[in-house]
């Protein structure tokens, strides 16, 4: 019983939780298929920097983030696109930006760290209502992304050359998938803060890889094992008192571990 | 006979003093198979992507179908096989969705039954063999029927059977229509080119079957 009123107390973080995890795991899957695994760690990091200046100017953090993040997205997008430098070349430079842009940034004003590096580890307790509504918002342009080109990025993601001359332009692709990333990391990071969205994005659409056996069952699978970890996730975390946030990634690790055993079982008795 | 493919004084380099593809002129009608060969960093691979615009020139143009390549826009007109080994390997997509998303499966039934791909329809691309997903690829090329198929290195990577099925089906294929073959297989151009373009040459050179043996010895530096 005390766990259902507190259940009630935290449906707002909940419920963005699940949101967020949901496209989450969409995203995760075209990242994962793109090899730019990195860009969870890469865009958090960058939001860091983000979420530092928010602070500074008095603005509303999550908010600022997103059109900050926005911004960085189309920027990496457009590096990566030019190919002068490797994909996680780029990635790393604007990891050690944004971490180093917070850094200095915490240390301009008094009291301002203690703000900035509470989005180190998060808390889906402590979703707003406001935050819930901008995480439906991120959650239904990312739906709404996936359904209207899902055949567009199956085969860009197959190959991009096959992709052209089917008339498809990748470029617009590819530029709007990051871009909807790049804004779902944010919000993951309010979910499973800074240093743990990354794993929030990627962990599940790697279990789903490992044994999906077609596309669409990579992405449904991605989606089904974000949820429940999120879901028992907070289970876990108001059962036993421990931070929500490590409770969903470690269950993501446990999905991870249990899929990649049923992968090495099923792969040795094939030979 | 029309020109399906025609190129006008064409030059690309990837640095400046690079002389990689050099003032090349040439032209593919109607029918051809058409070969270009030539040893590695010779251009080949290069050329195939000024052909379909993923690359631009530094000088001359390209016409497809008797449009500069810039205006060209009938795509359904061209089917193009890329190499085998640039598809994503993370990719988990069936043989069966991949053809339901280019074309329906009423219009690729002929391709599924020409190529013998029935039992591999349920079945993920990458876990195909190398000649299996070689035939998906070309059916993949094939769905909308297209009068010119443009395939970069057909045979890499594939052993002797996959190879000689591949070559029957490529001979099947370009009796109706265009076909253009970069390849480093010098037994396969010689059995089907019609005609070959070799690059790497101090001039680029287009030759006819009874040169080929003498132009390929003198290419390779074989004796």
């Amino acid at each position: 019983m005390d766990f259902i009123n507190t259940l009630g107390f935290v449906y707002e973080g909940v419920l963005a939780g699940l949101l967020i995890a949901l496209s989450c795991s969409m995203v995760g899957v075209y990242l994962l298929m793109r090899r730019l695994s990195m860009l969870g760690a890469g865009i958090s990091h960058s939001a860091f920097g983000g979420i530092a200046i928010a602070f500074l100017l008095g603005l509303e953090p999550t908010l600022f983030t997103l059109f900050y993040v926005a911004l960085i997205s189309v920027l990496l997008q457009f590096l990566m696109d030019s190919k002068r430098l490797p994909s996680d070349t780029i990635l790393s430079l604007f990891f050690s930006f944004g971490t180093a842009l917070a850094v200095i940034v915490s240390a301009m004003k008094e009291n301002l760290s203690a703000n900035i590096y509470s989005y180190l580890f998060g808390s889906l307790l402590a979703v707003s209502r406001e935050e819930l509504y901008v995480s439906l918002f991120v959650f239904f342009i990312t739906a709404l992304a996936f359904w209207l080109k899902y055949d567009q990025l199956f085969l860009v993601l197959f190959n991009e050359e096959i992709a052209k001359l089917k008339g498809i332009n990748t470029s617009f692709i590819n530029y709007l998938f990051v871009l909807l990333a790049g804004m779902n990391i944010v919000l993951s990071i309010k979910i499973a803060g800074l240093l743990l969205s990354a794993s929030f994005v990627a962990l599940p659409s790697m279990t789903a890889l490992l044994v999906a056996g077609s596309f669409f069952q990579t992405f449904l699978l991605s989606a089904i094992l974000s949820l429940l970890s999120v879901f028992l996730g907070v289970v876990i975390s108001l059962t036993f008192n421990i931070p929500p946030s490590g409770a969903i990634v470690m269950l993501m690790v446990l999905f991870f571990i249990l899929c990649f055993l049923l992968y090495a079982y099923k792969a040795r008795k094939r030979f | 006979m029309q020109e399906v493919i025609k190129v006008e004084s064409l030059t690309f380099r990837y640095s400046p003093n690079e002389h990689l593809i050099e003032n090349l002129s040439f032209s593919v009608y109607e029918g051809e198979f058409f070969c270009v060969v030539g040893p590695n960093g010779a251009g080949k691979s290069t050329l195939l992507k000024l052909l379909l615009g993923f690359l631009r020139p530094k000088a001359g143009k390209v016409f497809l179908f008797g449009r500069e390549l810039g205006h060209f826009n009938e795509w359904e007109k061209l089917g193009y096989v890329p190499q085998r080994f640039s598809v994503e390997r993370f990719w988990t997509g069936t043989v069966e969705e991949l053809l339901r998303k280019v074309a329906k499966r009423e219009k690729v039934g002929w391709i599924i039954a020409f190529l013998h791909l029935e039992n591999l329809l349920k079945r993920q691309f990458v876990k195909l063999s190398g000649g299996e997903q070689q035939k998906v690829l070309l059916a993949l090329a094939l769905t909308k029927n297209p009068s010119l198929l443009i395939l970069d290195e057909p045979m890499t990577g594939l052993d002797i059977h996959a190879q000689e099925h591949i070559e029957y089906v490529l001979r099947e294929i370009s009796k109706d229509r265009t076909v253009v073959v970069v390849s480093h297989d010098l037994g396969f151009v010689m059995r089907n080119a019609s005609r070959m373009l070799c690059l790497g040459m101090p001039e680029c050179r287009l030759v006819y079957p009874k040169d080929f043996g003498q132009i390929i010895r003198e290419l390779y530096g074989l004796h």
